[in-house]
Protein backbone atom coordinates (compact mmCIF):
# COMPACT_ATOMS: atom_id res chain seq x y z
CA UNK A 1 0.00 0.00 0.00
CA UNK A 2 1.05 3.46 -0.98
CA UNK A 3 2.21 6.21 1.72
CA UNK A 4 -0.27 8.48 1.80
CA UNK A 5 0.84 12.06 0.22
CA UNK A 6 2.35 14.77 2.22
CA UNK A 7 -0.11 17.56 3.44
CA UNK A 8 1.95 20.45 1.74
CA UNK A 9 2.84 18.58 -1.65
CA UNK A 10 -1.47 18.14 -1.71
CA UNK A 11 -1.93 21.69 -0.71
CA UNK A 12 1.21 22.50 -3.73
CA UNK A 13 -0.86 20.14 -6.51
CA UNK A 14 -4.36 20.85 -5.96
CA UNK A 15 -2.66 24.60 -7.39
CA UNK A 16 -2.91 23.06 -10.78
CA UNK A 17 -6.47 23.19 -11.97
CA UNK A 18 -6.94 22.22 -15.73
CA UNK A 19 -9.94 23.72 -17.59
CA UNK A 20 -12.95 21.69 -19.13
CA UNK A 21 -13.40 21.06 -22.56
CA UNK A 22 -13.28 23.57 -24.99
CA UNK A 23 -16.76 24.61 -26.38
CA UNK A 24 -17.43 22.93 -29.85
CA UNK A 25 -15.51 20.06 -29.06
CA UNK A 26 -18.46 17.54 -29.34
CA UNK A 27 -19.34 18.98 -32.60
CA UNK A 28 -16.29 19.06 -33.98
CA UNK A 29 -15.25 15.83 -32.63
CA UNK A 30 -18.67 14.54 -34.47
CA UNK A 31 -17.75 16.03 -37.89
CA UNK A 32 -13.83 14.25 -37.81
CA UNK A 33 -16.16 10.79 -36.99
CA UNK A 34 -18.40 11.59 -40.05
CA UNK A 35 -15.71 12.57 -42.49
CA UNK A 36 -13.01 9.65 -41.47
CA UNK A 37 -16.71 7.34 -42.37
CA UNK A 38 -17.44 9.06 -45.35
CA UNK A 39 -13.62 8.77 -46.53
CA UNK A 40 -12.83 6.64 -49.40
CA UNK A 41 -12.22 2.67 -48.30
CA UNK A 42 -8.80 1.28 -48.22
CA UNK A 43 -8.16 -0.92 -51.55
CA UNK A 44 -9.01 -4.39 -50.88
CA UNK A 45 -6.00 -6.77 -50.85
CA UNK A 46 -4.36 -8.29 -53.66
CA UNK A 47 -5.39 -11.57 -54.80
CA UNK A 48 -2.10 -12.86 -55.60
CA UNK A 49 0.66 -12.34 -52.59
CA UNK A 50 3.49 -9.39 -53.48
CA UNK A 51 6.08 -12.58 -53.28
CA UNK A 52 5.28 -14.62 -56.31
CA UNK A 53 5.45 -11.71 -58.79
CA UNK A 54 9.05 -13.15 -59.40
CA UNK A 55 7.53 -16.11 -60.36
CA UNK A 56 4.65 -14.66 -63.07
CA UNK A 57 8.27 -12.83 -64.45
CA UNK A 58 10.34 -15.80 -64.55
CA UNK A 59 6.61 -17.48 -67.10
CA UNK A 60 6.56 -14.98 -69.19
CA UNK A 61 10.69 -15.26 -69.94
CA UNK A 62 10.02 -18.71 -70.72
CA UNK A 63 6.92 -18.16 -73.09
CA UNK A 64 8.84 -15.78 -74.82
CA UNK A 65 12.02 -18.20 -75.40
CA UNK A 66 9.84 -20.69 -76.21
CA UNK A 67 8.06 -17.97 -78.79
CA UNK A 68 11.05 -17.36 -80.13
CA UNK A 69 12.70 -20.92 -80.44
CA UNK A 70 9.27 -21.99 -82.39
CA UNK A 71 9.28 -18.96 -84.68
CA UNK A 72 13.27 -20.34 -85.78
CA UNK A 73 11.73 -23.74 -85.99
CA UNK A 74 9.17 -22.72 -88.18
CA UNK A 75 11.45 -19.77 -90.77
CA UNK A 76 14.16 -23.02 -90.93
CA UNK A 77 11.62 -25.27 -92.16
CA UNK A 78 10.21 -23.04 -94.64
CA UNK A 79 6.63 -22.26 -93.15
CA UNK A 80 7.62 -18.31 -92.77
CA UNK A 81 8.44 -17.79 -97.04
CA UNK A 82 11.80 -19.35 -99.01
CA UNK A 83 13.64 -16.07 -98.65
CA UNK A 84 13.33 -15.77 -94.30
CA UNK A 85 13.94 -19.72 -94.89
CA UNK A 86 17.16 -18.63 -96.59
CA UNK A 87 18.23 -15.97 -93.99
CA UNK A 88 17.77 -18.51 -90.95
CA UNK A 89 19.69 -21.16 -92.69
CA UNK A 90 22.82 -18.70 -93.75
CA UNK A 91 23.06 -18.18 -89.93
CA UNK A 92 26.17 -20.17 -88.51
CA UNK A 93 24.85 -21.62 -85.87
CA UNK A 94 21.47 -22.44 -87.15
CA UNK A 95 22.32 -23.37 -90.48
CA UNK A 96 24.58 -25.89 -89.00
CA UNK A 97 21.69 -27.53 -86.54
CA UNK A 98 19.26 -27.18 -89.47
CA UNK A 99 21.88 -29.20 -91.83
CA UNK A 100 22.06 -32.20 -89.08
CA UNK A 101 18.76 -32.88 -88.19
CA UNK A 102 17.51 -32.52 -91.82
CA UNK A 103 19.78 -32.40 -94.46
CA UNK A 104 19.84 -30.78 -97.58
CA UNK A 105 18.52 -33.82 -99.67
CA UNK A 106 15.94 -34.57 -97.25
CA UNK A 107 14.60 -30.85 -97.55
CA UNK A 108 11.51 -30.68 -99.42
CA UNK A 109 11.17 -26.90 -100.79
CA UNK A 110 7.05 -27.50 -101.50
CA UNK A 111 6.70 -25.59 -97.61
CA UNK A 112 8.43 -22.52 -98.89
CA UNK A 113 5.94 -20.44 -100.88
CA UNK A 114 4.17 -23.32 -101.99
CA UNK A 115 1.49 -21.28 -104.73
CA UNK A 116 -1.73 -22.79 -104.39
CA UNK A 117 -2.17 -24.44 -107.97
CA UNK A 118 0.83 -26.66 -106.39
CA UNK A 119 -1.56 -28.55 -104.47
CA UNK A 120 -1.72 -32.42 -104.53
CA UNK A 121 -4.77 -33.54 -106.84
CA UNK A 122 -7.32 -35.62 -104.86
CA UNK A 123 -6.24 -39.18 -103.94
CA UNK A 124 -7.90 -40.99 -106.41
CA UNK A 125 -6.67 -39.27 -109.21
CA UNK A 126 -3.69 -39.19 -107.66
CA UNK A 127 -3.90 -42.78 -107.49
CA UNK A 128 -4.59 -43.40 -110.71
CA UNK A 129 -1.44 -41.09 -112.16
CA UNK A 130 0.77 -43.18 -109.95
CA UNK A 131 -0.19 -46.57 -111.24
CA UNK A 132 -0.03 -44.96 -114.83
CA UNK A 133 3.49 -45.17 -116.10
CA UNK A 134 5.62 -41.99 -115.24
CA UNK A 135 6.18 -40.57 -118.84
CA UNK A 136 1.82 -40.54 -118.41
CA UNK A 137 1.05 -39.05 -115.17
CA UNK A 138 -1.54 -36.96 -114.85
CA UNK A 139 -1.74 -33.26 -114.30
CA UNK A 140 -1.56 -32.11 -111.01
CA UNK A 141 -4.57 -30.12 -111.45
CA UNK A 142 -8.53 -31.33 -110.93
CA UNK A 143 -9.56 -32.91 -114.11
CA UNK A 144 -12.68 -32.29 -116.02
CA UNK A 145 -15.68 -34.56 -116.01
CA UNK A 146 -15.22 -35.09 -120.11
CA UNK A 147 -10.87 -35.92 -119.23
CA UNK A 148 -11.99 -37.51 -116.26
CA UNK A 149 -14.47 -40.12 -118.47
CA UNK A 150 -11.65 -40.41 -121.53
CA UNK A 151 -9.17 -41.08 -119.05
CA UNK A 152 -11.54 -43.93 -117.84
CA UNK A 153 -11.95 -45.19 -121.18
CA UNK A 154 -8.85 -44.93 -122.17
CA UNK A 155 -7.42 -47.41 -118.45
CA UNK A 156 -10.10 -49.39 -119.41
CA UNK A 157 -9.38 -50.47 -122.73
CA UNK A 158 -5.50 -51.48 -121.90
CA UNK A 159 -5.63 -54.46 -120.03
CA UNK A 160 -2.55 -53.60 -118.17
CA UNK A 161 -3.78 -50.34 -117.43
CA UNK A 162 -6.97 -51.70 -116.09
CA UNK A 163 -5.28 -54.32 -113.99
CA UNK A 164 -3.05 -51.60 -112.27
CA UNK A 165 -6.40 -49.20 -111.57
CA UNK A 166 -7.85 -52.03 -110.53
CA UNK A 167 -5.25 -53.24 -107.77
CA UNK A 168 -5.23 -49.66 -106.84
CA UNK A 169 -8.34 -48.82 -106.46
CA UNK A 170 -10.28 -52.40 -105.15
CA UNK A 171 -13.35 -50.89 -103.66
CA UNK A 172 -14.05 -48.73 -106.31
CA UNK A 173 -13.31 -51.34 -108.77
CA UNK A 174 -15.70 -53.93 -107.11
CA UNK A 175 -18.81 -51.10 -106.94
CA UNK A 176 -18.08 -50.24 -110.68
CA UNK A 177 -18.38 -54.57 -111.72
CA UNK A 178 -21.49 -54.75 -109.06
CA UNK A 179 -23.22 -51.85 -110.92
CA UNK A 180 -22.50 -53.32 -114.43
CA UNK A 181 -23.93 -56.58 -113.27
CA UNK A 182 -26.96 -54.62 -112.48
CA UNK A 183 -27.46 -52.72 -115.51
CA UNK A 184 -26.80 -56.00 -117.28
CA UNK A 185 -29.36 -57.81 -115.94
CA UNK A 186 -31.93 -54.81 -116.13
CA UNK A 187 -30.76 -54.75 -120.08
CA UNK A 188 -31.53 -58.58 -120.05
CA UNK A 189 -34.55 -58.05 -118.93
CA UNK A 190 -35.73 -55.35 -121.28
CA UNK A 191 -36.04 -52.91 -118.41
CA UNK A 192 -33.64 -49.78 -120.00
CA UNK A 193 -32.28 -50.12 -123.23
CA UNK A 194 -28.55 -50.89 -124.01
CA UNK A 195 -27.76 -47.23 -125.11
CA UNK A 196 -27.74 -44.17 -122.23
CA UNK A 197 -31.50 -42.93 -121.43
CA UNK A 198 -32.39 -39.84 -123.81
CA UNK A 199 -33.70 -37.01 -120.78
CA UNK A 200 -36.32 -34.87 -121.93
CA UNK A 201 -34.74 -32.29 -122.83
CA UNK A 202 -36.59 -29.62 -120.62
CA UNK A 203 -37.52 -30.68 -117.06
CA UNK A 204 -40.88 -29.22 -116.44
CA UNK A 205 -42.02 -29.34 -112.95
CA UNK A 206 -45.26 -31.56 -112.91
CA UNK A 207 -47.11 -28.27 -111.27
CA UNK A 208 -46.38 -25.92 -114.19
CA UNK A 209 -47.50 -28.63 -116.32
CA UNK A 210 -51.02 -28.17 -118.25
CA UNK A 211 -53.36 -30.66 -117.00
CA UNK A 212 -52.87 -33.36 -119.67
CA UNK A 213 -49.23 -32.94 -120.17
CA UNK A 214 -49.16 -33.61 -116.36
CA UNK A 215 -51.45 -36.58 -116.50
CA UNK A 216 -49.60 -38.56 -118.92
CA UNK A 217 -46.41 -37.94 -117.11
CA UNK A 218 -47.77 -39.25 -113.69
CA UNK A 219 -48.83 -41.96 -115.82
CA UNK A 220 -45.17 -43.05 -117.18
CA UNK A 221 -43.77 -42.22 -113.50
CA UNK A 222 -46.23 -44.93 -111.95
CA UNK A 223 -45.28 -47.22 -114.94
CA UNK A 224 -41.50 -47.20 -114.06
CA UNK A 225 -42.24 -47.43 -110.45
CA UNK A 226 -44.18 -50.40 -111.09
CA UNK A 227 -41.57 -51.64 -113.49
CA UNK A 228 -38.93 -50.94 -110.45
CA UNK A 229 -41.17 -52.89 -108.14
CA UNK A 230 -40.92 -55.76 -110.52
CA UNK A 231 -37.64 -55.89 -110.92
CA UNK A 232 -36.47 -55.84 -107.36
CA UNK A 233 -38.75 -58.61 -106.54
CA UNK A 234 -36.95 -60.81 -109.81
CA UNK A 235 -33.46 -59.89 -109.36
CA UNK A 236 -34.04 -60.08 -104.95
CA UNK A 237 -31.61 -58.23 -105.25
CA UNK A 238 -31.40 -54.15 -103.66
CA UNK A 239 -31.45 -51.64 -105.74
CA UNK A 240 -29.91 -48.36 -104.49
CA UNK A 241 -30.40 -45.42 -107.06
CA UNK A 242 -33.05 -45.65 -109.77
CA UNK A 243 -32.14 -46.43 -113.78
CA UNK A 244 -29.46 -44.00 -115.07
CA UNK A 245 -30.74 -41.09 -117.08
CA UNK A 246 -34.22 -41.21 -114.62
CA UNK A 247 -36.51 -38.27 -114.93
CA UNK A 248 -37.04 -36.99 -111.51
CA UNK A 249 -40.39 -35.33 -110.87
CA UNK B 1 -7.60 18.38 -2.71
CA UNK B 2 -7.86 20.60 -5.68
CA UNK B 3 -11.46 20.36 -7.29
CA UNK B 4 -10.93 17.73 -9.65
CA UNK B 5 -14.08 18.83 -11.85
CA UNK B 6 -15.81 15.62 -12.20
CA UNK B 7 -18.69 15.75 -14.41
CA UNK B 8 -21.35 14.02 -12.33
CA UNK B 9 -22.19 11.68 -15.96
CA UNK B 10 -18.65 10.61 -15.76
CA UNK B 11 -19.82 8.13 -12.65
CA UNK B 12 -22.71 6.71 -14.95
CA UNK B 13 -23.09 3.65 -15.14
CA UNK B 14 -21.57 0.50 -17.40
CA UNK B 15 -25.28 -0.09 -18.94
CA UNK B 16 -25.38 3.40 -20.08
CA UNK B 17 -22.13 3.00 -22.26
CA UNK B 18 -23.29 -0.60 -23.37
CA UNK B 19 -25.89 0.89 -25.15
CA UNK B 20 -23.86 4.11 -26.32
CA UNK B 21 -20.95 1.29 -27.61
CA UNK B 22 -24.02 -0.52 -29.30
CA UNK B 23 -25.38 3.06 -31.32
CA UNK B 24 -22.01 3.89 -31.35
CA UNK B 25 -20.88 0.48 -33.60
CA UNK B 26 -24.39 1.13 -35.91
CA UNK B 27 -22.29 4.62 -36.67
CA UNK B 28 -24.50 7.00 -34.44
CA UNK B 29 -23.08 10.36 -34.59
CA UNK B 30 -25.78 11.28 -31.71
CA UNK B 31 -24.17 8.57 -29.57
CA UNK B 32 -20.56 9.54 -30.10
CA UNK B 33 -21.66 13.18 -28.90
CA UNK B 34 -23.25 11.88 -25.99
CA UNK B 35 -20.60 9.77 -25.05
CA UNK B 36 -17.85 12.79 -25.65
CA UNK B 37 -20.27 14.86 -23.34
CA UNK B 38 -20.23 12.24 -20.73
CA UNK B 39 -16.57 11.14 -21.04
CA UNK B 40 -13.94 13.00 -23.21
CA UNK B 41 -13.37 15.18 -20.14
CA UNK B 42 -11.24 13.10 -18.26
CA UNK B 43 -8.73 12.12 -20.94
CA UNK B 44 -8.93 15.47 -21.70
CA UNK B 45 -7.78 16.26 -18.20
CA UNK B 46 -5.16 13.62 -18.45
CA UNK B 47 -4.00 14.99 -21.29
CA UNK B 48 -3.44 18.35 -20.29
CA UNK B 49 -1.61 17.77 -17.15
CA UNK B 50 0.74 15.38 -18.64
CA UNK B 51 1.62 17.27 -21.46
CA UNK B 52 1.22 20.63 -20.27
CA UNK B 53 -0.53 22.26 -23.12
CA UNK B 54 -4.29 23.05 -23.98
CA UNK B 55 -3.89 22.40 -28.37
CA UNK B 56 -1.92 18.94 -27.19
CA UNK B 57 -4.53 18.03 -24.73
CA UNK B 58 -7.51 18.36 -27.24
CA UNK B 59 -5.73 16.85 -30.08
CA UNK B 60 -4.96 14.05 -27.65
CA UNK B 61 -8.53 13.53 -26.16
CA UNK B 62 -9.96 13.72 -29.71
CA UNK B 63 -7.68 11.01 -30.97
CA UNK B 64 -8.98 8.99 -27.80
CA UNK B 65 -12.74 9.47 -29.11
CA UNK B 66 -12.26 8.24 -32.74
CA UNK B 67 -10.35 5.15 -31.39
CA UNK B 68 -13.46 4.49 -29.87
CA UNK B 69 -15.80 5.40 -32.45
CA UNK B 70 -13.14 3.18 -34.77
CA UNK B 71 -13.14 0.41 -32.80
CA UNK B 72 -16.94 0.04 -31.26
CA UNK B 73 -17.48 -3.15 -33.19
CA UNK B 74 -14.99 -4.69 -30.58
CA UNK B 75 -16.41 -3.17 -27.47
CA UNK B 76 -17.15 -6.10 -25.21
CA UNK B 77 -20.33 -5.31 -22.55
CA UNK B 78 -19.44 -5.35 -19.10
CA UNK B 79 -16.05 -4.53 -19.26
CA UNK B 80 -14.17 -1.29 -16.87
CA UNK B 81 -16.44 1.28 -18.97
CA UNK B 82 -15.98 3.98 -21.34
CA UNK B 83 -14.25 5.97 -19.02
CA UNK B 84 -11.39 3.60 -18.02
CA UNK B 85 -11.03 3.20 -21.45
CA UNK B 86 -10.73 6.73 -22.75
CA UNK B 87 -8.26 7.20 -19.67
CA UNK B 88 -5.93 4.49 -20.87
CA UNK B 89 -5.86 5.59 -23.98
CA UNK B 90 -5.32 8.99 -23.29
CA UNK B 91 -2.45 7.79 -21.57
CA UNK B 92 -0.33 6.16 -23.83
CA UNK B 93 -0.89 8.43 -26.09
CA UNK B 94 0.47 10.87 -24.04
CA UNK B 95 3.15 8.80 -23.54
CA UNK B 96 4.28 8.27 -26.90
CA UNK B 97 3.83 12.24 -27.25
CA UNK B 98 6.34 12.63 -24.68
CA UNK B 99 8.80 10.11 -25.95
CA UNK B 100 8.96 11.66 -28.97
CA UNK B 101 9.74 15.38 -27.11
CA UNK B 102 12.30 13.10 -25.77
CA UNK B 103 13.66 12.08 -29.49
CA UNK B 104 13.62 15.25 -31.18
CA UNK B 105 15.35 17.39 -28.09
CA UNK B 106 17.70 15.23 -27.56
CA UNK B 107 18.16 14.39 -24.12
CA UNK B 108 16.75 12.37 -21.79
CA UNK B 109 13.22 13.80 -20.16
CA UNK B 110 14.93 13.12 -16.69
CA UNK B 111 17.65 15.65 -17.36
CA UNK B 112 16.10 18.42 -18.99
CA UNK B 113 17.26 21.77 -18.01
CA UNK B 114 14.95 24.10 -15.68
CA UNK B 115 14.05 26.23 -18.85
CA UNK B 116 12.30 24.26 -20.37
CA UNK B 117 10.15 25.97 -23.31
CA UNK B 118 7.15 25.09 -21.35
CA UNK B 119 7.71 26.94 -18.59
CA UNK B 120 8.57 30.11 -20.32
CA UNK B 121 5.06 29.85 -22.06
CA UNK B 122 3.55 29.43 -18.37
CA UNK B 123 5.27 32.82 -17.28
CA UNK B 124 1.81 34.37 -17.43
CA UNK B 125 -0.28 32.11 -15.35
CA UNK B 126 -0.15 31.56 -12.04
CA UNK B 127 3.60 31.58 -10.44
CA UNK B 128 2.46 29.11 -7.91
CA UNK B 129 0.95 26.67 -10.57
CA UNK B 130 3.67 27.43 -13.03
CA UNK B 131 6.15 25.87 -10.22
CA UNK B 132 3.65 22.77 -9.85
CA UNK B 133 3.36 22.81 -13.89
CA UNK B 134 7.29 22.60 -14.17
CA UNK B 135 7.79 20.14 -11.38
CA UNK B 136 5.33 17.66 -13.24
CA UNK B 137 7.22 18.61 -16.25
CA UNK B 138 10.53 17.45 -15.18
CA UNK B 139 9.33 14.20 -13.74
CA UNK B 140 9.92 11.47 -16.31
CA UNK B 141 6.77 10.73 -18.30
CA UNK B 142 5.95 7.68 -16.13
CA UNK B 143 6.00 9.08 -12.86
CA UNK B 144 4.29 11.98 -14.25
CA UNK B 145 1.86 9.58 -15.28
CA UNK B 146 1.43 7.79 -12.46
CA UNK B 147 1.13 10.98 -10.59
CA UNK B 148 -1.73 12.28 -12.61
CA UNK B 149 -3.27 9.30 -12.60
CA UNK B 150 -4.06 8.19 -8.81
CA UNK B 151 -3.38 12.02 -7.43
CA UNK B 152 -4.91 14.32 -10.28
CA UNK B 153 -7.39 11.80 -11.18
CA UNK B 154 -8.27 9.70 -7.87
CA UNK B 155 -7.99 6.24 -9.79
CA UNK B 156 -6.58 3.15 -7.58
CA UNK B 157 -3.28 2.19 -7.81
CA UNK B 158 -4.11 -1.19 -9.07
CA UNK B 159 -6.14 0.46 -11.70
CA UNK B 160 -3.33 3.06 -13.00
CA UNK B 161 -0.83 0.23 -12.81
CA UNK B 162 -2.82 -2.03 -15.21
CA UNK B 163 -3.09 1.10 -17.45
CA UNK B 164 0.37 1.37 -17.67
CA UNK B 165 0.76 -1.96 -17.91
CA UNK B 166 3.28 -2.79 -14.48
CA UNK B 167 2.50 -4.96 -11.55
CA UNK B 168 1.23 -3.12 -8.61
CA UNK B 169 4.54 -3.28 -6.75
CA UNK B 170 6.53 -1.86 -9.04
CA UNK B 171 3.75 0.94 -9.64
CA UNK B 172 3.62 1.58 -5.86
CA UNK B 173 7.32 2.11 -5.92
CA UNK B 174 6.91 4.46 -9.44
CA UNK B 175 4.47 6.39 -7.38
CA UNK B 176 6.72 6.98 -4.36
CA UNK B 177 9.56 7.84 -6.19
CA UNK B 178 7.81 10.20 -7.84
CA UNK B 179 6.07 12.13 -4.98
CA UNK B 180 9.57 12.35 -3.44
CA UNK B 181 10.85 14.27 -6.53
CA UNK B 182 7.49 16.26 -6.36
CA UNK B 183 8.40 17.15 -3.28
CA UNK B 184 12.01 17.86 -2.90
CA UNK B 185 10.83 20.53 -6.14
CA UNK B 186 7.67 22.26 -4.23
CA UNK B 187 7.83 21.91 -0.67
CA UNK B 188 12.07 21.95 0.46
CA UNK B 189 12.92 24.13 -2.27
CA UNK B 190 10.36 26.59 -0.74
CA UNK B 191 11.21 25.84 3.26
CA UNK B 192 14.91 25.87 2.07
Amino acid sequence: MAEPIDPALAAKLDLYTVPGLPPGFADRLVAAAEAEAAAIPALPPLRRPQKHRWLRGGVAGLGALALGMASISAAAMGYLGEPIRHAVAEAPMIGKVIERVYPKAARAPKHAASPKLAKPAAPRIEAVASAAPAEEALPARRLTPMERRARAREIMADPEKRRAWIEAHPRAARQIIRRAQIRQRRIEAGIVPPGPLARPPLQVPLRAMPAPMRRERLEQLRERRRERMEMRRQMQAPITEPPAGEAQP
Amino acid sequence: MATRQTHPAELGSGDDDDALMRRLAARDGEALRQLALLHAARPHRVAWRMLGDSAEAEDVAQEAMLRLWRDAGKWQPGGSGVAAWLTRVATNLCLDRLRQRARLSGEEVPERADEAPLADSLIERDQACGAVIAALDRLPERQRAAVVLTYYEELPNAHAAAMLEMNIKAFESLLLRARRALKDMLVETRDG
